[in-house]
Order: C-alpha cells, then sequence, then structure tokens
C-alpha cells in the first residue's frame, strides 16, 4: 500500500505528456513505433518524454540504488 | 558509479522497457559485466518498473490521466459497439428482429409446400369431377337404352304399331 502510494506520488511529478508515455509504455506494454502513432508525435519525441519520465521516477522510488 | 565508457554505454533504458533487438541485448549485457555504473545504472531502472508494476495489478488511476487524452479517447468501433450491441435494448431488438427474419423464412417455405398441396387437390378434384361427369354420362346412356328397350318390347307385346 505504501509502495502504491509512492508511485502514485512520483506519477504526480510528471507532466501530463510524460505520464501518457509511461501509461502506454509500462501499463500497456505498448512499442515505441505504436505509442508514436497513439500519440501522434515522432518516436524520438515518445522516447524523450519516456526516458525523462524514467529519470524522475528512478529519483523518487530508487533513490537508494542511485 | 559511472559508466567506466560514456561513449559506448548501451540505451539502458530501452533495454529495461523491451526494445532492443537480441544482439543489442547482448552487447548491452555483456558491458554490464564489465561495467558496475551500468549495472547500478540498470539496478535502479529495474526497481523503478518494478515499483511502478505494483499499480499494474490495479485500475490504473484515471486522475493522471483526462478523459480528452487521446490515450483514453475511444475507437470509432468502441462507440459504436457501446451504443449498439453492448445496449441491451437494442440487443434484444436484434434478437426479435432475427426471430421475426427466420419465422419469414420457414413461413415463406410453408407456403410453397402449401401452394404444391393446393395444386395436388385442384388437380386431384378435376380429375375425380371428370371422371364423375363420364360416368354420368354413360348411366345416361345406358338408362335410355333400357328406356328406348322396354318401349319396343312393349309396343311388340301389345301389338301397336306406330302410325
Amino acid at each position: 500500500m505504501e509502495l502504491s502510494l509512492a508511485v502514485d506520488s512520483a506519477l504526480r511529478r510528471l507532466n501530463e505528456d510524460q505520464r501518457a508515455a509511461v501509461l502506454l509504455k509500462v501499463y500497456q506494454g505498448f512499442k515505441f513505433e505504436e505509442m508514436a502513432e497513439i500519440l501522434g508525435c515522432p518516436v524520438s519525441t515518445v522516447k524523450s518524454r519516456l526516458y525523462t519520465a524514467l529519470d524522475v521516477l528512478k529519483t523518487v522510488l530508487a533513490p537508494a540504488v542511485l | 558509479m559511472m559508466c567506466t565508457a560514456p561513449d559506448a554505454t548501451p540505451d539502458w533504458k530501452a533495454y529495461a522497457l523491451g526494445e532492443l533487438d537480441a544482439a543489442a541485448r547482448w552487447a548491452a549485457e555483456a558491458h554490464a559485466a564489465v561495467c558496475a555504473g551500468c549495472r547500478d545504472e540498470l539496478a535502479a531502472l529495474r526497481v523503478t518498473l518494478d515499483a511502478l508494476s505494483v499499480l499494474r495489478e490495479e485500475e490504473i488511476p484515471r486522475r493522471i490521466g483526462f478523459v480528452s487524452d487521446k490515450v483514453f479517447e475511444p475507437h470509432w468501433w468502441q462507440r459504436a459497439f457501446r451504443l449498439t450491441f453492448a445496449n441491451p435494448t437494442f440487443s434484444a431488438a436484434c434478437v426479435v428482429a432475427a426471430a421475426i427474419l427466420v419465422h419469414a423464412f420457414v413461413r415463406s417455405g410453408d407456403a410453397v409446400v402449401q401452394a404444391q398441396i393446393d395444386a395436388a387437390v385442384t388437380k386431384a378434384v378435376a380429375q375425380v369431377e371428370t371422371r364423375h361427369a363420364q360416368e354420368r354420362a354413360e348411366m345416361l346412356a345406358a338408362s335410355e337404352l333400357m328406356q328406348k328397350y322396354a318401349t319396343q318390347m312393349y309396343v311388340v307385346s301389345n301389338g301397336i304399331v306406330r302410325q
């Protein structure tokens, strides 16, 4: 439960585009190309949003590892 | 800890997200085997993704997305399905319509059979009526012939001679 709250809190730190990218990739399992088609933007943009989101989430959810 | 070969650092995020092909994956793993910094990076990514997966079993919180997001926008066929077959009233109407069509089809088959029966009955009745008419004609002819013979016998027996 605490982990769920931590994840929820971490996801709140993302902007809408980054959250959408995380949802599509992590929870829906779409490929980069599919995400680009769904979101209507280039693959490079999708990767940029997702990688930035992962950096943010990583600092919150895996601080001990870093 | 930093990567020992920053120029050759694999794309660990793509690796962790399952976006690398087999060759790139093998190269990344070979690099991680000799680079403590990359192992730490990969471990942090795995911890992060594992933590995110706790929500996988739960419903994805709607508050982190908006109905207006294209992600949540249903396809045209999903909307059509919700308005039609997912609607109990529409489904019931479809079932009733199908039943009516099937009934009409079956009835049309009955009509063909009934027409054949009617034609056969009409033909049989016509044959019987023709036979009866023929028998009546034969009986009438026989009756007239008997009457004629009876008249001749009466005339002969009574000595009546027609003038």
